[in-house]
């Protein structure tokens, strides 16, 4: 852009006026200056910083922030009392021990965690670590594994890669007992023994488990079926148990075994159970149930 | 300049204060508004001078370089007023005019209207149609004062007369209807 022309050439009436104002104030004539004012602006150009402020200034700050410091609230420091330790008792013949991190350890036996305090309760079984506080609770290790009795609050139950938790009132039995495959739990058809005994057919059993060959190798199974029936199943047990050690390779034997593997898994002695399920897989290679087995096992190994 | 080399960079920045104080004085005011002291302003300026002796002596024009300075004082001086301003701690005294004692009555009327039109601009239309229009400083020394390109200060003035010219308009129409005489009543 170029310089423009003389405002009061506009040919808008509004730039002429304006023009027209601005000239008459621009032919104004400054006021002379007083040339002795030229000594003020040296002296005041050789005015220095007046260092005695400095110290003026730190104090004015230091008081500042004393006065800040005096002002602001005090936080008084409230003594927490420490959360009072739980209330640990456990049976005569528990076996437990508590460790210097303060996780207790339970083996065997039964522990009772009696008074709901703040304080933190860790308790490791075999089984499952348990973590609680604020509750009571009750826990029981067996070799079939850990029972948890919740009666006050919650208990957090950590597993391998489970988390449960467990709230009062609710009982858990960890690990849960497996799921039995159907096909196992069905009583086989054997050659009729004591059926027509009108009397005591348990004794006519047991009478002829005593013998030898097929009839006892009948009666045997029976007798743990009928054991079984009338609420005996330790009984029932122990005649399985003869049987396989007697007759291991007899008529019956993948029946007596599949008996003792289902009782033994439902009784929670997972450990005999496995047991029983290998020698099952070793022994009845081609036994249409051997995947059944082999599945009953793979859960009871978790 | 050859004979300002020859004396001392105070009594040279002297010379320049013998020779543009008044000026400048007026031209500051006219930058800051008629509320700021002259003489405060002008003092300020020239304290810069006496600081910066060898940049306003070896500036091409040391009249420009001193208006530059007197732009900026009075920048931040205006800047101040409005926030004492704000915080309701600004104490208007009593100021002497930098205008002649000599000028009419109709000139005296004319600053204050235009000084009131001028209030309205923003700083940078302001300060080059001060610069040009009332302090009559040529373009190229504007140019050097506000360290703009020669082009940028015809831009500018060409904006703020159009926008002085609409302002002045417009306070006028306002005076008119406050006062409650127009145009037809005049006529009856």
């Amino acid at each position: 852009m170029t310089e423009p022309g003389a405002w009061s050439s506009s040919s808008d009436e509004r730039d002429v006026k304006a023009a027209r104002l601005v000239a008459l104030t621009a032919e104004i004539a400054p006021a002379p200056v007083d040339l002795a004012s030229w000594e003020r602006v040296v002296s005041a150009s050789r005015r220095t910083r007046d260092w005695r402020l400095v110290p003026a200034f730190a104090a004015a700050v230091l008081s500042g922030v004393l006065l800040v410091l005096w002002l602001k609230p005090v936080t008084k420091t409230v003594e927490v009392a420490a959360p009072e330790a739980p209330v640990l008792v456990a049976s005569a013949n528990a076996s437990w021990a508590q460790q210097p991190s303060g996780v207790v350890r339970l083996e065997a036996g039964r522990l009772s965690v009696q008074r709901a305090t703040a304080g933190r309760v860790v308790l490791e079984t075999p089984h499952a670590t348990l973590e609680a506080s604020r509750s009571r609770f009750l826990a029981e290790v067996t070799a079939g594994g850990t029972t948890l009795v919740v009666q006050e609050g919650e208990v957090l139950l950590r597993a391998k890669d489970v988390t449960r938790v467990v709230k009062a009132g609710e009982t858990l039995v960890w690990p849960p007992t497996p799921s039995i495959p159907e096909p196992l739990s069905q009583v086989a058809a054997t050659t009729p023994v004591c059926d027509a005994v009108v009397g005591d057919r348990l004794e006519c059993l047991r009478l002829e488990a005593k013998g030898d060959g097929l009839l006892a190798q009948a009666a045997l199974y029976e007798l743990g079926v009928l054991e079984l029936k009338q609420g005996n199943r330790a009984d029932a047990l122990a005649a399985w148990t003869t049987s396989v050690s007697r007759f291991p390779a007899g008529v019956l034997h993948p029946e007596v075994r599949l008996a003792l593997l289902v009782e033994l898994t439902k009784e929670r002695r997972f450990t005999e159970a496995l047991s029983v399920a290998r020698e099952f897989e070793r022994v009845c290679a081609d036994d249409p149930r051997l995947g059944d087995v082999q599945a009953l096992r793979h859960s009871l190994e978790r | 300049m050859a004979m300002e080399s020859e004396l001392s960079p105070a009594e040279a920045v002297r010379r320049l204060y013998v020779a543009h104080a008044a000026e400048l004085r007026l031209g500051a005011a006219r930058l800051a508004g008629r509320d700021l002291d002259p003489d405060d302003l002008l003092q300020e300026v020239f304290m810069v001078a006496l600081r910066k002796p060898a940049d306003v002596l070896t500036a091409d024009s040391p009249k420009a370089w001193l208006y530059g300075v007197a732009v900026k004082v009075a920048a931040s001086r205006r800047r101040t007023a409005k926030v004492r301003r704000f915080f309701g701690l600004d104490d208007v005294a009593e100021v002497a005019s930098p205008e002649s004692p000599t000028r009419t009555m109709e000139q005296r009327d004319a600053s204050k209207r235009v000084e009131q039109v001028l209030s309205k601009l923003s700083d940078k239309k302001r300060e080059v149609l001060v610069l040009f229009e009332l302090q009559g400083l040529p373009g190229e020394e504007i140019a050097a004062a506000l360290q703009i390109p020669l082009k940028t200060v015809w831009t500018r003035l060409f904006h703020a007369r159009k926008e002085f010219a609409a302002e002045l308009a417009r306070l006028e129409v306002i005076e008119q209807r406050t006062s409650g005489v127009t145009e037809e009543r005049r006529h009856d």
